[in-house]
Parts: C-alpha cells; structure tokens; sequence
C-alpha cells in the first residue's frame, strides 16, 4: 500500500495560445493509495488536468510532484474513455506493452499477461483483435493494462463513459475490487455523480473554465459500500454541482 | 400464437439466398470471369461475322496460339519488362517511404519539398522518357521511369497515413513509457499502413506503363517494344499477345499487393491471430 505515489499538483495554471486560461491556480494533493474523484460540468478543462498530472502538457505555471519529484512521461498510467488499445495488437500483445517496455522479459511477460486476462474474464480472448471484442471486454482489458503497467498512480479519464449503465455497473465493480486489491493511488475523472460517490474516498468538484476547484468532500464510508447509504453525500455532491451551473448560468 | 403475414413470407428467402452461386467455392472466381468471358465471346463473334483480315483483327485463339507457340520470344521481352518494373517499383518503395517519413517528421522538410512533391505530378512524367535516354541508357531510363511514375502515390500516400495516427495510441504510448522510436515504429507506422497500401496497389499498376512507355522510345527489348514492332509490322495477333502479358504483369502486382497486405494488416480481415506469436 505505501508503494502507491504521492501526487501533488501545486498552483497549477494553464492558458491556451497565451491568454484563455482553461486551469486556473490548482492546489490538489493525492494521498498514497488514496481514491479520488473529479466531478464537473463537461469541457471544465478535466482533461487538461489528466495531461498536465500525465506529464503530457507542461503547465505555464504551478507543478506536479510525484512523491517529491517533477512528473515525467510514463510515472503514472492513464486509461482514457477510448479504450486506446492498438487494433493491430491482439489482446495479449496490447497488455504485454507495458512490462515489455519496462524490460520485463517475452517470456515473462507472457505469463503475467496470460494470468491477467485469466483474472479479468478474457482468457478465452487473448489472441483476439480489439475490434472482435464488445466496448465493455475492451475497457476491461484496458483496465487489465493498466494494472499490469506496474505503475502504481492512474489517472482514469472517464473510462466507462462510453458503455452502456449494465457494462458501466461490472466495470465500476471490476474497478472497484482491484483498487482494493492493488491500492494504487487514482485520480478518476468523470461527470458521473454515482460512480464519484461509489468508488471515491474524495470528491473533488471542479468549477467550469478556467477550472478552478470549489469543493472538497470527503466520503468516508468503508468499502463495499451500498448504493443505498450513498444519498447524502450524493446530495451534497449534486447540490455544489448546482450551484456552480447557476453561477455559470448568472455569470 | 398468430403469425404476421410479413414474417410468413420472409422466412423462405434466407435459404434461398444461401445457395446458388455464392454458396460455391469457385463462385467467386466464376463471377470474376464473367466479363473478361463476355468480352472474349463478343470478339470472336465479331470474328465470325465480320471474318476480318488476320492483321486487322486476329482471333482470340490466334492470339492464344501466339502466346503459346512463340512462348519463349514473348518472355524474352516479358523478362525484361517485369524486371525494370519490379526493379522501378521497389525503389519507388524505398525512395518513397524515405520521403514520406521525413515531410511527416520535419516541418522544413514539409514546408520546402512537399508542395513540390505535389506540384511535380502536373507534369505529364512519361513525357520524361525521351529526354532521359539522352543521360542515361535505355533499361536504367526504364527503370527510372517506373520508378518516377510510382512514387508519388507512394508518397502521398505515406504521409496522409502518418498523418493521419489515431492521437490517442500516442498519448497510450507515452505513458506506457515508449520512446520517440518506439512510438514511430509501433503507433505511427501500423497507423500509416491502411492509406499506404491503397498507394501501393496504384502504384504497383503505374510501374507498368512507366517501364513500357520507356520502351516506346528505344531498346530493343521489352513488351511495349514488341507491341510497337509487332504492329509495324502486321503483326497483331503477337502485339495482342503482348498486351495480354501485360495485363497478367499489372494484375499480378496489385494482387501482390493484396497478398502483402493481408500479411501486414491481419486485423483488418480476421478476428484473431493466425499463427501464436511472442508480443
């Protein structure tokens, strides 16, 4: 569990060409093996967020520090909406990038990629191709890669946006169930207001552009959690999400 | 439980259509046949009720006795205009790929070349051909005028394909860890591999006419070359011949081609792998 990075995203500022600021002054900390969640209105700049913590955008001011240290391409793994697993790759062999580029032996990596698919229900698909595979096996073999990167910090960036709310539920579980397992640290991105609430110990809500954070709520209910006990902190999560879109709306 | 009417009747079909000539192994290739049969039949019917002169228009079967009969002058010249196109196409490969890569990697290179890449094809290249005996002798002007001619589809090709990289897979890439290299040779080239074999079937049917128009203008060997003399001289049944070979050549290479890209893009026609292979 203490393995999992300590994320700090310090006065974190970005404007595109110069002047249209789309982040604006973002102080966030993810605790190690913490589970966060980002709620906001679509287009706040979430996804900036995920490029600048992913070390794919370099911020015009502010930084990110992974346990101390300035991020770097490749320190934390993303899983995007869009499964992003290469369609010429079959299954295994987009699972096996992760540990073949971290220098992990074929062999090896076979192994631990073959146990993995096992794991997640998709030993029988192994040599398939993506595109014969239904939204909801390829987002879950995106999870799989994920967790077989080795990295131990994932940014989740509205992964299960694009399923249908019964494939949505399993992967939510699926998630859920590995985070426990695992610990990483998490950053998940969404406008989902149940998943926030089901899957987080933080929620985050980020106000529309430039994104800015208003509200921290903690969500402190133990693990497997009923969707029933949820209401309120739902109920407060809804109600900061409301009151930004009417001060969006007076603005 | 009633039945709908519409669903009665719909039912029947589906067997139907399953069977017949779809259903057939060589179902395919007899449909494939049809029209290249249709055009043979429509000739020799001409033949029957015209009976026009030999040298004016011979008789499939003559021209088939030709290609059969004289079957060793038909490859002398067939050799070597399967070579020069093969030898142009492959070096239209290389040179075109070399030059895809770097306009799609440099923006000088992108800004200075490229819109002269594009501008070149307004020139009509074969007529390069008579100039080009004059520096060089007639099988490498052959060659590089196959080469010319089918570059540009490779080429262009080549670049809207880099082009063209889904953004996501690189983003993947990198926070895999990958390198520049890794991500050129992993995301950007499968990427690229679609739009550059469409370029690659023009091009291999373009090399054929570069190497033959180089023919026309001097040599003393090749198909274009026997089909020019061959005329000339009246004798048309062996220009027929000639044109029959190069024919099979072009169609020979795009399905060449094909086959390649079968090799190299089998996601786009099947669901798994074909052969286990270590990742």
């Amino acid at each position: 569990m203490s393995d999992a990075p300590r994320i700090e995203v310090r006065d974190v500022s970005v404007s595109r060409d110069g002047h249209q600021s789309v982040l604006a002054d973002i102080d966030l900390t993810v605790a190690a093996g913490e589970f966060l969640a980002l709620v906001g209105p679509s287009g706040c700049g979430k996804s900036t967020l995920l490029d600048v913590l992913a070390g794919l955008l370099r911020p015009d001011r502010g930084d990110v520090n992974i346990d101390g240290r300035p991020v770097r391409p490749g320190d934390l793994a993303l899983m995007p909406q869009t499964d992003a697993l290469f369609p010429w790759r079959t299954l295994a062999q987009n699972i096996a990038i992760g540990p073949r580029l971290a220098g992990v032996e074929a062999a090896a990596a076979r192994v631990a990629t073959t146990e993995i698919l096992e794991r997640f229900g998709l030993g029988g698909f192994a040599h398939h191709f993506p595109h014969a595979l239904s939204g909801g096996m390829r987002q879950r073999a995106a999870l799989a890669r994920t967790l077989l990167s080795g990295r131990r910090g994932w940014l989740l960036d509205e992964p299960f946006g694009a399923l249908d709310a019964l494939t949505r539920a399993d992967l939510r579980a699926d998630l859920r169930a590995t985070w426990v397992e695992h610990r990483p640290s998490v950053v998940l991105v969404t406008h989902d207001i149940e998943e926030a609430v089901l899957l987080a110990d933080r929620v985050v809500v980020c106000g529309p552009r430039p994104m800015g954070i208003t509200r921290e709520i903690a969500v402190g209910v133990p693990h497997p959690r009923d969707p029933r006990r949820m209401a309120d902190v739902r109920a407060e999560v809804s109600e900061a999400l409301s009151r930004l879109s009417g001060r969006s709306v007076s603005a | 439980m009633t039945t709908l009417p519409h669903e009665r009747t719909a039912t029947p079909d589906i067997p139907a259509r399953s069977g017949g000539l779809a259903s057939m192994p060589w179902g395919r290739l007899v449909r494939v046949a049809l029209l290249p049969a249709a055009g043979l039949l429509a000739w020799q019917a001409m033949i029957w009720i015209f009976s026009p002169r030999p040298w004016l228009l011979p008789a499939p079967a003559q021209v088939a006795d030709v290609l059969w009969s004289e079957r060793s002058r038909m490859w002398f010249h067939a050799e070597a205009t399967l070579r020069a196109t093969t030898t142009g196409l492959a070096l239209a490969i290389v040179v075109g790929l070399i030059l895809a890569a770097a306009i799609s990697a440099s923006r000088v290179v992108d800004r200075v070349i490229y819109p002269w890449v594009i501008a070149l094809q307004a020139i009509p290249l074969l007529t390069l051909a008579p100039p080009m005996t004059v520096w060089l002798d007639y099988s490498t002007t052959q060659v590089v005028l196959a080469m010319v001619v089918c570059v540009f589809p490779v080429i262009v090709s080549g670049v809207d394909g880099l082009r063209s990289g889904d953004p996501q897979l690189v983003r993947m890439a990198r926070t895999l860890g990958a390198s520049r290299a890794w991500t050129w040779r992993h995301v950007a080239l499968p990427g690229a591999l679609p739009s550059l074999m469409s370029g690659l079937r023009m091009a291999a049917v373009f090399s054929v006419s570069g190497a033959v128009v180089a023919e026309y203008v001097g040599g003393e060997r090749g198909l274009g070359y026997l089909t020019q003399i061959a005329s000339a001289q009246f004798e048309t049944a062996v220009a027929f011949a000639a044109i029959a070979w190069l024919g099979v050549i072009g169609i020979g290479l795009f399905l060449l081609v094909c086959a390649v890209e079968r090799l190299l893009l089998p996601h786009r026609f099947r669901s798994t792998r074909p052969t286990r292979r270590s990742s």
